[in-house]
């Protein structure tokens, strides 16, 4: 009852508008293809700003880029604003955790930097409570990645 | 070494029993195995994409685990969505379209499935492999973005382990064909496609890649994956169907062959499509928008010759099960070939890039095309593999209404918001505003996706029944009477 069909396979002759159409498709790729060989493409590939202030022009979408690329979102929100980590609202005016207010102090301008590298003596001490270590050789974001994470989560107020 | 005369052993001289394997060897021992992990897995995408779905209603619903030696469990927006999509991909997909591979391949060559232990080690290994991945999507600490499929280091290796042992058993066994079948063709594609694109994702995630070529290799990778492996092993697997539901042959032989090498050549053209950046040369990317639109040429050959191959027959195609599936399946193959063309119109690309549309036109391919597919050759190949039989009856209604109308219901909702998210933003809308529009059309594109999770259920609930409750029948044993048969797909 269930056993496998033979069947074989005809020679039916195919329709002829089946022809007519499969030529008018090669046709319409040939020439779209012929009228789109000069040019730059634009960027589809990165996702667009979030909408966020951009005061550096250009690194939003950079920066957001980066953010999704090494999993940020996952703890601190979707929208940055806090979720497992704290919020990265409001960071220009200094560390909120309270095991980053030392750091704060000693490092005001970069202190962000040193947290997210996570490989330099001035957070050998400190407890990251679960905050991975994206920088030093093999990381997973570079020192020019960090410096344009920084640049934009400071843009947030 | 003595030897003795066997007819004179005392009870407890004989040799032990040989107690059954750690890993069945049975016939369709993989196959089942394949379509049964498909089934859980659709199962489980069904429940997360619920949870997805609660939570874009309610933005805050989301809630973490606390697990002791610090590690955390968090169940937010994106790791939700992200677990979606690998369960459906992973899980669902791949499971179910290597169950119609290890199912099809012996009936076709004549010959049992050759290194049966090692295919169902590799199943195992394979779904072992994906549910660490999936556990660890939800432990931000552990994910490495680095990786092509969103999974740590090791799992990439252990799931390109599982993946060789099944490719070693499949190339073993297709080795033996006495014939070029058509079928095999489109699943010797998909196999190399797969275990290709798979060892690339582990060797992407040991370079250090900048984010953009990050992001380029994964929309390349995607769009292989989805044109050569999930839907050109679904095309295969309706090659093997549609004439051994309607009993008669193929129609064309060569428009088949000719449908299989466009769509292959083609395919890996159109994956260039993808790569829409600035570092990439225009006319690369042009040629696969020419790719992808000509692709409706292959999809045409399919169309055209299981169509013919149900002339005569179209009144079977009425009655719920293996054969309207695959039409509606053919249906979508079409549907979302013809809107991915007009997607990779240079203008239609940059307007609806960032929009719904490309996940709409997924949502046609996957959930449509491939799933239902998949469910088609299941819907078959379950009483096949269990040698039992049952009458159906509402249920097999239910699994190929709710298929068919969950998969038109969610892609043609998201193509909507697509066009929608078009004109609101072109009339200045802000990201927020966007996304307040759009809510309801999202929920009614989840909703369409929750229909095709009942599909699935009802679909595992079917085997279920024929497993317990079925009518034991005679199955010819796979290979026996495709071995006998002169076939040539």
């Amino acid at each position: 009852m269930t056993g496998p069909a033979p069947v074989e396979t005809g020679h039916e002759e195919i329709p002829r508008w089946i022809v007519a159409v499969g030529a008018a498709v090669v046709i319409l790729g040939v020439v779209s293809l012929s009228f789109n060989l000069e040019g730059t493409n634009p960027d589809l590939v990165s996702p667009p700003p979030s909408g966020a202030p951009n005061p550096s022009g250009g690194g939003t979408a950079d920066a957001m880029t980066l953010i999704e690329q090494a999993g940020c979102q996952a703890c601190h929100g979707a929208d940055l604003t806090g979720l497992v980590g704290p919020s990265l609202h409001g960071i220009s005016a200094g560390p909120k955790s309270e095991n980053l207010q030392q750091l704060g102090t000693d490092h005001p301008d970069d202190w962000p930097n040193l947290w997210i590298d996570g490989t330099g003596p001035e957070v050998a001490g400190i407890d990251r409570k679960g905050m991975p270590v994206f920088g030093g050789d093999g990381g997973q974001l570079s020192a020019d990645d960090i410096a344009t994470i920084v640049e934009y989560l400071k843009t947030l107020e | 070494m003595t030897s003795g005369n066997l007819k004179k052993l005392r009870p407890y001289d004989k040799p032990p029993k040989s107690n059954s394997s750690l890993f069945p060897s049975g016939p369709d021992a993989a196959a089942k195995g394949f379509f049964g992990f498909g089934a859980f897995w659709f199962l489980a995408a069904t429940g997360i994409g619920t949870l997805a779905a609660l939570q874009m209603v309610m933005s805050g619903f989301t809630f973490t685990i606390e697990l002791p030696f610090g590690i955390t469990i968090a169940f937010t927006a994106d790791t939700v969505a992200s677990g979606f999509r690998h369960t459906f991909a992973w899980g669902w997909l791949t499971n179910a379209a290597l169950g119609a591979i290890f199912f099809a391949t012996p009936r076709l060559t004549g010959h049992p499935i050759a290194m049966r232990r090692t295919a169902v080690l590799g199943m195992a290994t394979w779904n072992v492999g994906f549910a660490a991945g999936l556990a660890f999507l939800y432990m931000p600490q552990f994910v490495d973005s680095g990786s092509v499929t969103g999974f740590p280091f090791v799992v990439d290796l252990v799931l390109v382990f599982g993946l060789l042992l099944i490719s070693l058993s499949f190339w073993r066994s297709v080795v033996g064909a006495d014939h070029p079948f058509i079928s095999l063709a489109w699943f010797a594609v998909g196999m190399l496609t797969l275990i290709g694109l798979v060892v690339e994702a582990t060797v992407v995630s040991l370079l250090d890649l900048d984010a953009t070529t990050d992001l380029l290799a994964e929309e390349m990778w995607i769009r292989a994956w989805t044109l050569l492996f999930a839907m050109g092993v679904a095309i295969g697997g309706l090659h093997y169907l549609v004439p051994r539901l309607t009993g008669q042959p193929l129609a064309s032989g060569a428009l088949a062959w000719f449908g299989l090498t466009a769509w292959a050549v083609l395919g890996v053209v159109a994956i260039f499509g993808a790569a829409v950046h600035p570092s990439i040369p225009y006319a690369l990317v042009s040629a696969g928008n020419a790719a992808m639109i000509m692709l409706l040429l292959p999809v045409l050959a399919v169309i055209a010759n299981l169509a013919m191959t149900l002339r005569g027959r179209w009144a079977l195609v009425l009655s719920p099960g293996p054969l309207a599936m695959a039409v509606t399946s053919l249906v979508f193959l079409g549907g979302s070939v013809l809107l991915a063309g007009i997607g990779s119109l240079r203008d239609v690309q940059a307007a609806v890039a960032h929009t719904e549309w490309p996940i709409g036109v997924g949502a046609f391919a996957l959930a449509g095309a491939a799933s239902i597919g998949f469910l088609a050759v299941g819907e078959h190949a379950w009483p096949r593999m269990l040698h039992r039989s049952h009458s159906g009856g509402i249920l097999a209604y239910a699994v190929t209404w709710s298929a068919l109308a969950g998969a038109a219901v969610a892609g043609s909702a998201l193509i909507a918001a697509g066009l929608f998210h078009v004109g609101l933003a072109a009339d200045g809308a802000v990201a927020a505003d966007i996304s307040t529009s759009l809510l309801p059309i999202h929920m009614v594109a989840w909703a369409g996706l929750g229909l095709l999770g009942l599909a699935s259920a009802g679909h595992a609930v079917e085997a279920y029944l024929l497993a317990a409750h079925g009518r034991p029948v005679h199955t010819t044993a796979p290979g026996a009477a495709a071995a006998a048969a002169p076939v040539s797909h």
